[in-house]
């Protein structure tokens, strides 16, 4: 009775809390499928009723859990739809895309900044259009560049903007940035340029303590003055991320290295930062009061324990950091967390970590259901959660009623003792935040588990802490330099070169296939039964051995659909622009041009690398390059930076631009020869497929006349390369962006002006309309990569209408995503999938809903399993 | 404890049915250490009739008050306050002794059973100076928790032998300003009294520093077969 008694105090909270709040979180997932699947959720919520009633009259559970934990499920569902169907009513969507309005409304989230611009979340409340103005609601995301003014959430604002519907690229197993957005319940995007574009009216309501904001931005721009003036880069950059959250002086390499090695949530404030924070100072002072003498303490302990007093003390601390890290979502997420631990050490509880975190989770749910799709939500959770378990099961195989009358144990002993229970942690979180990094980052960051065990502790205890003295010092003093500017400096450069030489390690930044839905879930539920049989060490055996199984198919990536009879041509969605991936029966692989690259979305790097990573490509046989415009080639530096490329195929004509430098550069740090393609050279060539090229028609070593500084686009466009790919019965013809010069003299090869597939060329421009080299094709299918709402036009109708007339479906990225066609080299057969045919639709209440819900189970199962084919 | 979910309880981690479970050591009991006794008739004749133990080697403190029974649930609910940090039970156990103790000699001071600094460090409190301190508050007697130290780190007493127990404690306590007890009547407050080593121990310092009386009393009293 004694010993089941201590258990059952400390494991009372949760088993009442737990429940209810999972049965919560999976109502709401649930709730975001309902549309999807109204029968089957139905269906599945009667079960789950059926079952938990079932148990209640088997005597498992009383019925006040049961009914706690069916109303907590159902809620989960009903507030999910509550709140997407309150969007749903939103009539912002009708001023989409229309011409520019007024816009007038909220900032209802913390605002998030970067060097040079400002993302709002705007709850709109009127458009105003010409003389009228209309009351509207629905969120609106504005982007703010160059604007050099303070917005905070609360403040109201007016702008003049063109609306758009939230829009990203649409691949296989790829990130959806629109509906990522659209989850969200933002439904309109817009940006606007420069000073003045925005008027900010003060806060009205909600904020009566926007003068202390105030206060603390004053205090941000001071600390901020002072580390410009007495830092230097990368210590500059580091100081600023940390202390008071402004990323804009951390260089791209410094980033990089960081992601490489696992370690980077350190460089800006996140949770860990204030858990360290906290931990930091909650530890200071109880170290400090229990080193009182005797009856001091004795004295103090009538009146409060030291374990208190710490938790008393590290409360302001904490909020101080947060308040001057910028208050983001993040940290107010880590802070609430933090909050609610510090009230349960308080409270004598500190043992219900899980329990605080479930709450937090709920009070970030419940007002924004939406952010259980958050890639930082899942991240910051998942790891807190490792942590909390970890010390969960640390704490349970201590003995629970009697103090151990232990020797005091030495220095070193203790140091080795923390320094063991850091890297468990560090394990533990790893481990559990694995798949996500592999799903959203196709990465495993495995040199975390060594270096998080000596970054964490260097920052945490000596920067952070040492940050935030200096900062306290130049506040109070109203000094104009940072104090121990040597000393801080010092630090972060030797963290800087730590990192950068552990990113150097061979294999260090290890790129690896998103894992799929289905396995994610088999990997938890494994990791989960370790955790919950503790007393069955065989079982826990294989669950560990299962872990490791998977963890090393995850790593290991193979190619496991090298088909020697099947080819597969891949047209990537990369907004307007062309890339294209042929996979050859023989494994060989070729990537036609590289998509855009803009300021902060690198196709190559959003789009082609995780397409490839998940098919589990990691060498590029042949990187062709059709012709030197950026819709074409910006995406090819970071492709040729990452992947083992074999050989490199271009036009050879030379441009000045910078993007074309940069590709230039990467060429040659690579190592890599620039081949010049020319008519009738053959590219690639295997057994049954080869890869030819159709144009442009050069003298062999005649490279001066290439090497025009400018040239026209038409020109540019009518120099690029045309290939040709056969395969057996199938042939591919690639026009790159070839206009009516170039495809006239295709036109005239006989033999190969046609294809069974063509990619049409240009993006469907007029300037490519060439009817009569349409009228000839005896294509089945052609495909037109083009960007949605591009500011070309593109695709210009009468090239869709030319197709249309000829009978040649065809495909569209902007429309359709990602579009890929495989082939068996044995028959004619030759299969067409888009990304669009992934998207799970509505299921109408007064149409077929058993097929339709059927479909969207097999369109659901693809998505899972991740299948590609 | 008995599973029934608590909601608005006075007492913290115990239902009140529980709670009233707990009942003081029913008399007769050994007039000088409280030991109960199996039958009426030990104290019939001779109501100054001592325990086998207070008789074979006198206690140093002329009285000591165990008012309850070591048993489930204030076994439970002193290895929480104890162990456990849960120093909100202090309230409700410090209840407990006001409401057993019946009428008290005249009392100048009131002492708790001292922790040795290290032990105070791990546990950052002291079980019994905290029942002390509501005992002297109710009591209206002062209270003094920096005159009985203890000197010397040994292991808890629950982890041995009952011979070891007696070995253990020696020569552990002091006084630290002995003239200031001198003709004094002390109580001496601890939690649990099991063999009454500790504040056997304690109270032989304090006569040492010729303290007039020096009664005990305890929560708990582990009572042996």
């Amino acid at each position: 009775m004694s010993s089941s008694r201590a258990s059952h105090e400390c494991g009372f909270l949760q088993f009442v809390i737990l429940p209810p709040i999972l049965s919560f979180l999976l109502g709401l997932i649930l709730g975001s499928y309902v549309l999807f699947f109204p029968g089957s959720t139905f269906l599945l919520l009667l079960a789950i009723g059926l079952g938990l009633l079932w148990r209640e009259q088997l005597g498992q559970m009383t019925l006040n859990q049961g009914s706690s934990i069916f109303v907590c499920l159902v809620g989960g569902v009903v507030w999910w739809v509550a709140m997407v169907s309150n969007q749903a009513t939103d009539n912002l969507i009708q001023w989409v895309n229309v011409s520019p309005v007024q816009v007038v409304g909220e900032v209802v989230d913390p605002v998030r900044r970067t060097p040079d611009r400002l993302v709002m979340i705007v709850e709109v409340s009127h458009i105003g259009q010409g003389e009228e103005i209309f009351p509207t609601t629905g969120l609106l995301r504005l982007t703010w560049r160059e604007g050099h003014q303070v917005v905070r959430q609360g403040n109201y604002i007016e702008v003049l903007a063109q609306l758009r519907e939230p829009y990203g690229t649409r691949n296989p197993g790829g990130f959806e940035y629109g509906e990522y957005l659209k989850r969200k319940g933002i439904h309109a995007v817009a940006s606007v340029s420069g000073p003045g574009k925005v008027q900010v009216r003060a806060s009205t309501n909600l904020w009566e303590f926007s003068w202390f904001l105030e206060e603390v931005d004053g205090w941000r721009n001071q600390v901020h003055q002072a580390a410009v003036d007495t830092l230097d880069d990368p210590a500059l950059g580091l100081f600023l991320g940390m202390i008071i959250g402004e990323q804009s002086f951390i260089t791209p390499e410094v980033r990089e290295a960081f992601m490489a090695t696992g370690t980077v949530h350190i460089i800006s404030i996140s949770g860990s930062h204030l858990g360290l924070i906290a931990f930091l100072v909650f530890f200071c002072v109880k170290g400090c009061v229990l080193r009182f003498p005797t009856v001091w303490l004795e004295w103090l302990s009538l009146r409060v324990t030291a374990t208190r007093l710490s938790a008393m003390v590290t409360f302001p601390v904490v909020s101080f950091y947060s308040l001057l890290a910028g208050a983001e979502i993040a940290t107010i997420r880590s802070w609430i967390m933090i909050a609610l631990f510090l009230v349960a050490v308080w409270l004598g509880r500190e043992k219900h970590l899980l329990s605080a975190l479930g709450i937090a989770a709920i009070l970030a749910l419940v007002t924004n259901p939406q952010s259980i799709y958050d890639t930082s939500f899942q991240l910051s959770y998942s790891a807190v959660l490792a942590i909390a378990l970890v010390i969960q099961m640390n704490r349970r195989s201590k003995k629970e009623d009697q103090e151990l009358f232990m020797p005091s144990s030495t220095w070193g002993e203790s140091l080795w003792e923390r320094t063991k229970q850091a890297w468990w942690i560090t394990l533990a979180v790893t481990l559990v935040t694995l798949p996500l990094v592999a799903y959203y980052f196709n990465q495993i960051a495995w040199l975390g588990l060594l270096s998080n065990v000596v970054v964490v502790p260097l920052v945490g205890f000596l920067m952070i802490p040492l940050g935030l003295l200096s900062v306290m010092w130049v506040l109070l003093t109203g000094s104009v330099t940072l104090p121990l500017a040597a000393l801080n400096q010092a630090i972060a450069d030797t963290l800087v070169h730590i990192v950068t030489w552990l990113a150097q390690i061979p294999g260090a930044v290890w790129h690896v296939a998103s894992p799929s839905i289905l396995m994610i879930f088999v990997f938890y539920g494994l990791l989960l039964t370790i955790v919950l049989c503790l007393h069955l060490p065989k079982f826990q055996m294989g669950c560990a051995i299962g872990v490791c199984v998977i963890l090393f198919w995850w790593s290991w990536s193979p190619r496991f659909d090298i088909d020697a009879n099947t080819v597969r041509v891949t047209f990537l969605d990369v907004g307007q622009g062309d890339a294209t991936v042929l996979e050859l029966p023989n494994g060989e692989t070729i990537l036609i041009d590289g998509g855009p690259a803009y300021r902060r979305l690198d196709m190559g790097k959003a789009v082609i690398g995780p397409y490839l990573w998940d098919r589990g490509i990691r060498r590029l046989d042949y990187v062709i390059a059709t012709h030197p415009q950026w819709d074409h080639v910006g995406g090819l530096p970071w492709v040729l930076r990452s992947f083992d490329v074999g050989q490199y195929w271009s036009n050879g004509i030379v441009r000045e631009q910078e993007f074309y430098q940069r590709l230039q550069q990467e060429i040659h740090t690579s190592g890599l020869k620039e081949h010049v393609a020319s008519k009738g050279q053959e590219i690639a060539s295997s057994g049954s497929c080869a890869l030819k090229v159709l144009s442009p028609v050069r003298e062999i070593g005649d490279r001066s006349e290439t090497l025009k500084p400018s040239m026209s686009g038409e020109v540019l466009n009518n120099q690029s390369i045309i290939t040709r790919l056969d395969c057996g019965h199938h042939s591919f013809l690639l026009t790159a962006d070839a206009e009516v010069d170039a495809l006239s003299k295709l036109n005239q090869l006989l033999d190969a002006r046609s294809a069974r597939v063509v990619k049409v060329p240009h993006h469907g421009a007029k300037s490519s309309l060439h009817r009569g080299w349409i009228q000839q094709l005896d294509a089945e299918v052609a495909v037109v990569s083009v960007g949605q709402h591009n500011r070309y036009g593109h695709p210009y109708p009468d090239v869709v209408e030319a197709y249309a007339q000829e009978e040649i479906p065809l495909y569209r990225t902007d429309l359709d995503g990602a579009v890929w066609i495989t082939a068996n080299l044995d028959s004619h057969e030759m299969t067409i999938h888009t990304a669009l045919e992934r998207k799970l639709q509505v299921v109408q209440l007064n149409t077929a809903v058993l097929k339709n819900e059927w479909e969207n189970w097999g369109r659901l199962w693809r998505q899972w399993t991740g299948e590609v084919s | 404890m008995c599973e029934i979910r608590l909601s608005g309880d006075a007492i913290p981690f115990f239902c009140h049915r529980c709670w009233h479970t707990i009942q003081a050591i029913p008399a007769p009991t050994c007039p000088q250490c409280s030991l109960p006794f199996h039958s009426n008739i030990a104290l019939q004749y001779s109501p100054q009739h001592r325990c086998s133990t207070c008789q074979t080697q006198r206690p140093a403190f002329s009285q000591a008050w165990t008012l309850y029974p070591y048993e489930s649930p204030l076994k439970e609910a002193i290895k929480l306050f104890k162990y456990q940090g849960k120093i909100s039970l202090a309230d409700p156990l410090a209840t407990l002794m006001i409401t057993a103790l019946g009428s008290l000699p005249d009392i100048d001071v009131i002492i708790p059973v001292p922790l040795h600094s290290t032990r105070l460090r791990e546990r950052e409190y002291n079980q019994s100076l905290l029942l002390a301190h509501r005992m002297s508050t109710y009591l209206d007697i002062p209270l003094n928790y920096s005159i009985l130290r203890r000197i010397r780190e040994t292991p808890p007493q629950t982890s041995l032998t009952k011979h070891a127990r007696l070995q253990n404690l020696r020569r552990s306590f002091a006084v630290k300003t002995p003239q200031l007890l001198k003709g004094k009547s002390i109580l001496l407050v601890d939690d649990v009294y099991t063999t009454g080593t500790t504040v056997n121990e304690c109270a032989k310092v304090l006569r040492k520093a010729e303290a007039k009386h020096v009664y005990v009393v305890t929560l708990a009293r582990m009572i042996h077969g």
